[in-house]
């Protein structure tokens, strides 16, 4: 059987996922390219004798890659093996699409054309005449519809044919005046032997393409191809009257596209709903609520709804836990499975469906095409902070929880945008610091202001980081406003396959990450809050245990053995180790354990706290003990450390996962602490 | 005239885009603005800072800076 290797390619909003999902009998892989956090999807099915291997690439805009994600379609392109495209083109916007198509046939590899979404044009009276795609290009092309799974087998029907046509050719050209060029620079490249096309190299040369300038660089062939090229480069701006060659392309492609357009396609009726739509969604003045509702609306249901299989999970990981304590033999394993291990895996599988609920909403707010909107909404209001109206949506995701915020950064496309708000995401407070506030807000304020000073805590933390990034923009990103021109593609109904689908890949990932990641730290913090042990001592306490008379009695002493050891762990050692650092700031050896412990996981500064200071009943007696062992102005140092300090460590991978730069994680690792401890060594000094 | 001054509902012609940065000059080149293209206003936040047009057959929004580097003419 032979294999067919088939890259996918197309503009973004074409439907190439939704086309995937119409594939019968495909197995679908889901993975990194390497080196980059962009996520792939390769699916692998038979048709015939032929076992086709397809990936699907990026959304692309044109071989000038602009973003992070282009540039990684475009190396596939230019790099890898592979035998055929399949250009997906979206039928409402063909002239526009085939900007990308002309492009891809530089290339010199076989191809074909899906022009998807046939079903909109054709319901509005509109067609595609493919034969005559054929003739006037050279290349095959079908009709289809991912949604209604029409034309997609006949896809593959011509896709293996092109594979097997020898006398393919694509006979898309630019002007002659362009071509002669090319060809001149295309013969001096010739002497040396390069993976791409010489005509392709050539092409991309003339267009300054900078990726291309420096392959060709490093090469020998550079001294001889230099001079002609700049002077085929000025002959051609003074032939086309333009002081900027890529104006030249741009204008050849566009009215090449045009002359396509014109002969295969019969126009639809315009549609309006788009309209109709947008002119009550980013009305001007009412635009700004609505966006307002609909989050409201994504947060609502992620907390509400998200929080009632909550328990069921907890229940279900606590039964593991004694289960595994039952059943495994005593000792250090059993210890630091059922103690160490199970709990905290537990703690996070619980905010599996918070985090589902939130990506739903967004993935829901995405395929509809009101995503584009928000951003056009919001893009005035942030723009004064540095930020761009994409930003938003991480940023309101950051209530929630900060590691599908950092993921759903992604989807701002410019990196120091991205970066920026990366850096200033652990400022929106997450759901796992809400019962440290709760505590420490019970503790020290008048029940009838509590509910106003957790607003402030929340809201203050937005405001920081507002200002935060504008100060990054100001000093670190310096420089224009970043640009923002960003399509709005047409609203459409959401798939639902397709938003089932990207819920089971999120839930297998968070899953696994659980599993690993999370697992390994949680035994690491176990390890160091349990160990060194003292026999003798424990011994002699649970001689003690033994002998108590009550139940009362007996969970007391349990607690002072459990605290005996917590406060001669290595986790003791580091908080006495780090206490003088934190002194200033108000802290003793048992908050600066609490804090360090945080950064496993917010929920464990509460555990923590409760540990070290002796008490069986977390609840209520809790705030009484942190009120009488605490300062006051010591808890605000708190809550302001809570407030700013790193994220957890699952945050923390995730950033460093989605942020390849050694320099950004290190500065990211540093700065929030540097941060938080200063302003609250600012309010403790206030305060006292 | 810039495209930024156009009013809402008004057509007009690419005529020139004057920004000096490659990058976003490729991207509205992709997204089907270049000269000769005929572009339509569609609507503005209430400070004027971004602005939703159609081009060729999608549409765009871009902020004030973008559509100032951009020179239409009415038709």
């Amino acid at each position: 059987m032979k294999t067919i290797k088939i890259a996918l390619v197309g503009q973004p909003n074409v439907g190439k996922s939704q086309l995937i999902n119409a594939i019968s009998g495909a197995h679908l892989h889901v993975g990194n390219f390497s080196g980059v956090t962009v996520e792939y999807k390769k699916v692998e099915f038979d048709r015939g004798d032929y076992h086709i291997e397809m990936i699907d690439l990026p959304g692309l805009y044109s071989l000038d890659a602009y973003t992070p994600e282009e540039e990684v379609t475009k190396k596939y392109l230019m790099n890898e093996d592979y035998d055929l495209i399949i250009n997906v083109v979206d039928a409402n916007t063909i002239a526009r699409n085939l900007n990308l198509t002309l492009q891809l046939c530089t290339l010199e590899k076989k191809m074909v054309v899906a022009f998807n979404m046939y079903d909109e044009i054709k319901k509005m009276g509109g067609d595609i005449d493919t034969d005559r795609f054929f003739d006037i290009t050279g290349i095959k092309a079908v009709n289809t519809s991912a949604k209604e799974k029409t034309g997609v087998e006949k896809l593959f029907d011509i896709s293996i044919q092109a594979y097997n046509d020898s006398t393919y050719k694509c006979k898309l050209s630019y002007d002659e005046r362009i071509e002669e060029e090319a060809r001149k620079i295309a013969k001096i490249l010739e002497k040396e032997k390069f993976k791409l096309p010489a005509r392709f190299i050539a092409i991309r040369l003339l267009q300054e393409d900078p990726d291309i300038y420096q392959m060709v660089h490093d090469r020998p062939i550079f001294l001889e191809v230099h001079e002609p090229l700049q002077k085929a480069i000025e002959r051609l701006k003074i032939e086309f009257d333009e002081e900027d060659i890529k104006d030249v392309f741009a204008d050849e492609r566009v009215a090449l596209a045009k002359g396509i357009v014109h002969q295969i396609l019969k126009a639809p009726k315009k549609e309006t709903l788009t309209d109709k739509i947008d002119n009550i969604l980013i009305h001007p003045i009412l635009g700004l609520p609505i966006f307002l509702f609909f989050m409201y609306a994504i947060f609502w249901l992620t907390f509400e709804v998200g929080s009632i299989p909550m328990d069921y999970i907890d229940t279900v990981f606590g039964n593991i836990s004694e289960a595994s304590a039952r059943m495994l033999p005593e000792g250090f394993v059993n210890s630091a499975i059922s103690e160490g291990i199970i709990p905290a895996v537990g703690a996070v599988v619980m905010f599996l469906p918070n985090i589902l609920i939130l990506f739903f909403g967004i993935n829901i707010l995405e395929q509809t095409g009101y995503m584009a909107r928000a951003a056009y909404v919001m893009d005035g209001v942030l723009k004064h902070f540095g930020l761009q109206g994409k930003s938003f949506i991480p940023l309101v995701s950051g209530f929630g929880c900060t590691v599908p915020a950092y993921m759903a950064a992604r989807t701002l496309k410019n990196p120091k945008d991205r970066l920026i708000t990366m850096l200033v995401l652990g400022f929106m407070s997450c759901g796992a610091r809400l019962p440290v506030y709760v505590l420490l807000v019970g503790a020290f304020f008048a029940p009838a202001i509590q509910s106003d000073v957790m607003f402030g805590i929340y809201i203050g933390g937005a405001i920081l980081g507002l200002i935060t990034a504008k100060v990054l923009r100001l000093t670190l990103f310096k420089g224009e406003p970043e640009p923002f021109v960003m399509e709005m593609p047409k609203y459409r109904f959401p798939s639902l396959k397709a938003l089932g689908l990207d819920l089971w890949i999120k839930t297998k990932m968070y899953l696994k990450k659980a599993g690993t990641f999370i697992a390994t730290a949680a035994f690491i913090i176990w390890f160091l809050s349990s160990y060194p042990v003292n026999s003798a001592q424990i011994e002699q306490f649970d001689k003690k245990i033994e002998m108590a008379q009550s139940d009362n009695e007996k969970s007391r002493l349990e607690i002072e053995k459990n605290s005996w050891i917590l406060e001669h762990s290595y986790l003791a050692d580091m908080g006495k180790a780090i206490e003088p650092v934190l002194r200033p700031i108000g802290f003793d050896w048992k908050m600066s354990v609490a804090a360090i412990s945080g950064l496993a996981a917010k929920e464990v500064v509460v555990s923590t706290l409760a540990v070290l200071y002796h008490t069986s009943d977390e609840d209520k007696n809790l705030t009484d003990v942190i009120k009488k062992n605490i300062p006051f102005a010591a808890a605000i140092s708190m809550i302001i450390l809570i407030m700013i300090y790193s994220p957890c460590l699952a945050a923390m991978s995730t950033f460093y996962a989605e942020i390849p730069q050694w320099a950004w994680r290190a500065f990211y690792t540093i700065y929030p602490n540097v941060l938080a401890w200063i302003l609250a060594f600012i309010s403790y000094n206030i305060l006292t | 005239m810039k495209l930024s001054e156009l009013p809402i509902g008004q057509k007009a012609k690419i005529k020139k885009i004057t920004t000096s940065d490659e990058g976003i000059k490729n991207r509205l080149h992709s997204l089907g603005l270049a000269k000769g293209e005929t572009v339509q206003m569609l609507k503005f936040t209430l400070a004027k800072g971004t602005y939703e047009i159609s081009a060729a057959d999608s549409r765009v929004a871009l902020r004030k800076e973008e559509a100032e580097s951009i020179e239409v003419e009415e038709i």
